[in-house]
């Protein structure tokens, strides 16, 4: 190997690390770029997690340095180009190298002088310049500001979160509704298979429309609505019903009798044997003394009388043909009476146990709302936290109710607040009979103070269920609307945690007094 | 590798005797020209290359003493032409005579010209008529004579050194361009300096008179040329002396902007070969082996300035030839 070779070899391996030096500043720099374009772009079009895109822009990077190194690879015809530009050698190293195998007389002694000179020259000195400060600089700057970007909130990607934690709650509490309704699929003796159809069917569409609803609060309406639905299938006479049944067993229980264990059996509410025991009298009626038959009969009239006057006139009905049937001696009319009271027992029972299904479902509507109206709340104080001026909405509710207890309100209110940005609500409510809760909700549109944008947002507060099962008349058409929050304890809540925050050293006076008006003048 | 390789020289001639015989022309021909060591060395580059040199100054740079010089320095025939309007092509070529022999009987004898000649100095060569200035082209690039109906060579080596007054262009006739493409240099000749002035003033004055001698011969020369021809160029330099003559052309893409405003045509191939060749005899009297870039760039102003012919905007604008050379070097500057 020649002098010549020997100098271009160290020569390519200084400049090839030079290069390397370069090429990976450039990649990291690009790294940089792209990271923090990517970071800019987030704020518009946001994504979660966003690290494997940060990754790709670090490899995208890693491997435009690979590439622009490899490519930039120095030759040895290179080399000695560049040696005799940063050298000044006039081109002795690459016309040496070029005519290496010629062997006449001038290249032969041109080779000698090259090798002469570049066995006194430095190969360090083929490389100009150090580190690409420039592209440094542009390095630091861009990951400057994709880290600075990072870490500053994004919220567009807070929103991109809580649609993705809405979407799967969604579709939990479709698929929990969904379950719902495989459960309740299957149907009971007595009962009518119209109305568990009817069940099957109102939980498959709230399931269908809590998955495809837009939002929680869309989803929570859904479920809302098929919780109605449902209390719509329950019939509502069916404690007076039970009541007269209990009422018309007591009464057959009093004195020994034939209809005794049967009286029994109505007075513990125990339907499925009381319309057996009633069935068995009815069969042993034939079978039965003269006596007997009179003194059941007389048992039975005080029945009917009880079931009657306890709201079951039905089985009253009933159990009075069966009296007058055995009074007059007819014991064919007497059995038919009595099987027909039986089979009015029969239906009492299957209405019952529908009407448990359908409460049973309507709590599990119920379960699968609360995880929707966390994210419905979170949705909301999410859209209120933008900026100031969106204004505030009050709602109240008004409801008004009918028969037991059973409330539901729905409350929309408008409203523009001026100067001290309150609002005004208009509600409405409908009340059901029944042992199941009522369910209100209120919404409102006000304006806050003078910089306020006259607001477009709906406040709900859903309410809770009455746990008791037991509801309240109130008789004259005003709901109860428990499931609304008082505005009293609201405003408490926001002042106190108003005044606490205002007094942060970072809050200017001016708007800590302008803070502390604007509570006063929203006071009750 | 061994130094045996000497044992290869071609001819006589090594770098080393090269470098000797160089000097010593230029210091002979010091003795009698006052400065002017580009002038000089540009000639004698010129020469060994074998080509015609246009030489063009103001009268009394001491052109028509440097070819006379040359032609006793190299002791070579020397013949000058004063080039006149009035001046026909036989007079310079030669021209057939009646003549009487001992018998009496009259034949007609041709008669050579002072083109016969090693060294021709054709002063002020844009002062003759076309007609006559083509009467050299034939001499200038296939050193023949033509007359009548026979060929006549012409000594060797023979070597025109014309010269052209920039000034007083009224009565001229400019050269045309094929024969302006057969000199291989254009020198131009600048005036002295206050120094060369003085030293000019002393020497021509004095009683004393400088006598030269001989310092190398036509074949001498010949062996130069030689040698310079062997002399390696990297492919790089060559592709930057093909450029060079590239970006002349105002068509070309890598044409500067003044190339593409004020050139008219770009060099021939034959700047191309200048361009090399001189390059390589610069090399070799710089005291190197190989052509270097700035050899290239060196003679790219007296090998591409007479082959470059502007257009009339360049004339209106007072654009040279000179300046656009410069600005064909200058744009290969930043791409190093």
């Amino acid at each position: 190997m020649t002098s010549v070779h020997q100098f271009l070899r160290r020569a390519r391996m200084r400049l090839a690390g030079h290069r390397a030096r370069t090429w990976g500043a450039r990649g990291l720099a690009a790294a940089a770029l792209s990271g923090a374009l990517a970071e800019l772009a987030f704020r518009r079009y946001p994504v979660d997690p966003a690290w494997p895109v940060l990754a790709g822009c670090l490899v995208a990077g890693l491997l435009l340095a690979l590439v622009g190194w490899l490519r930039a690879w120095p030759s040895f015809p290179e080399t000695a180009r560049l040696a005799d530009l940063n050298l000044g050698s006039r081109e002795r190293l690459s016309t040496a190298l070029e005519f290496s195998a010629v062997n006449t007389y001038l290249p032969t002694r041109q080779r000698l002088d090259a090798e002469a000179w570049a066995a006194r020259a430095d190969p360090r000195e083929v490389v100009k310049g150090g580190w690409p400060l420039r592209t440094l600089a542009v390095l630091f700057a861009a990951a400057l500001l994709a880290i600075g970007l990072s870490l500053l909130p994004n919220p567009g990607l807070a929103q991109l979160r809580q649609h993705r934690a809405a979407v799967a709650a969604q579709s939990k509490a479709a698929d929990e509704v969904a379950a719902i309704a495989k459960q309740e699929a299957q149907s009971r003796a007595g009962e009518d298979p119209a109305q568990r159809q009817a069940l099957i069917q109102d939980l498959n569409r709230a399931a269908q429309s809590v998955r495809n609803a837009p939002d929680p609060q869309s989803a929570v309406a859904a479920l809302s609505q098929a919780q109605q639905d449902i209390r719509n299938l329950q019939d509502p006479n069916l404690g007076a019903k039970q009541q007269g049944s209990s009422a018309a067993g007591q009464a057959l229980a009093q004195s020994a009798n034939p209809g005794q264990k049967a009286g029994q059996a109505l007075a513990s509410q125990d339907n499925r044997n009381a319309a057996n025991q009633l069935r068995n009298l009815a069969s042993a009626l034939g079978s039965m003394s003269a006596s007997d038959q009179q003194s059941l009969s007389s048992s039975l009239a005080q029945a009917a009388q009880a079931a009657t006057a306890a709201g079951n006139p039905q089985l009253g009905q009933s159990l009075q043909k069966a009296s007058d049937a055995l009074k007059s001696g007819d014991t064919a009319a007497a059995q038919a009476a009595l099987n027909q009271a039986a089979a009015q027992t029969d239906q009492l029972q299957g209405g019952e146990d529908f009407s448990g299904d359908a409460a049973q479902a309507a709590n599990g509507l119920q379960q699968a709302k609360e995880p929707l109206d966390q994210q419905a709340q979170a949705a909301q104080s999410g859209q209120q936290g933008q900026g100031q001026g969106q204004g505030q909405g009050q709602g109240q509710g008004q409801g008004q109710g009918q028969g037991q207890g059973q409330g539901q309100g729905q409350g929309q209110g408008q409203g523009q607040g001026q100067g001290q940005g309150q609002g005004q609500g208009q509600g409405q409510g409908q009340g059901g009979q029944g042992g199941q809760g009522g369910q209100g909700q209120g919404g409102g549109q006000g304006g806050g103070q003078t910089t306020a944008v006259k607001s477009t947002e709906k406040v709900y507060v859903p309410s809770q269920g009455d746990p008791t099962g037991q509801g309240q008349n109130t008789g004259d058409g005003q709901g109860t609307d428990a499931n609304l929050v008082p505005y009293q304890q609201v405003y408490a809540d926001y002042k106190a945690a108003a005044l606490n925050n205002v007094d942060r050293a970072d809050i200017p006076q001016a708007e800590r007094d302008l803070v502390r008006n604007y509570f006063s003048g929203l006071g009750p | 590798m061994s130094i045996n390789a000497t044992a290869d020289v071609p001819g006589e001639m090594t770098p080393e005797r090269f470098s000797e015989l160089a000097l010593g022309i230029e210091n002979e021909l010091g003795r009698v020209m006052v400065g002017q060591r580009e002038v000089i060395r540009l000639v004698l580059m010129a020469m060994i290359a074998g080509g015609h040199v246009l030489l063009e100054g103001v009268p009394g740079l001491g052109k028509t003493v440097l070819v006379r010089s040359l032609g006793g320095v190299l002791h070579l025939d020397f013949s000058r032409v004063q080039f006149t309007p009035d001046l026909m092509p036989a007079d310079i070529t030669g021209t057939h005579i009646v003549t009487e022999d001992e018998h009496g009987r009259r034949r007609f004898e041709f008669q050579t010209g002072p083109l016969f000649t090693n060294l021709l100095l054709a002063d002020e060569i844009n002062r003759a008529t076309p007609k006559t200035q083509s009467a050299l082209l034939e001499a200038m690039q296939e050193r023949q004579v033509t007359v009548g109906d026979r060929t006549r060579a012409l000594p060797d080596p023979f070597f025109v050194l014309a010269t052209q007054n920039p000034i007083e262009l009224e009565g001229t006739y400019p050269l045309p361009e094929a024969q302006l493409d057969r000199f291989f240099f254009k020198i131009v000749v600048p005036f002295p300096d206050a120094a060369d002035l003085a030293e000019i003033a002393r020497r021509t004055t004095g009683s004393v008179e400088a006598e030269l001698h001989p310092v190398a011969t036509g074949a001498d020369l010949a062996q130069m040329a030689l040698l310079a021809r062997d002399v390696p160029i990297a492919e790089h330099v060559l592709d930057r002396a093909v450029q060079t003559v590239l970006a002349t052309h105002p068509d070309r893409p890598g044409a500067p902007a003044e190339v593409k405003r004020y050139v008219r045509w770009g060099s021939s191939p034959r700047g191309l070969q200048t361009l090399v060749l001189g390059a390589r005899i610069r090399a070799l009297l710089d005291g190197r082996f190989n052509v270097a870039l700035e050899d290239v760039l060196a003679v790219a102003a007296p090998a591409l300035r007479h082959r470059l012919f502007l257009n009339f905007e360049a004339d209106a604008a007072g654009f040279t030839t000179d300046q656009v050379v410069t600005a064909v070097v200058d744009s290969f500057a930043d791409r190093r």
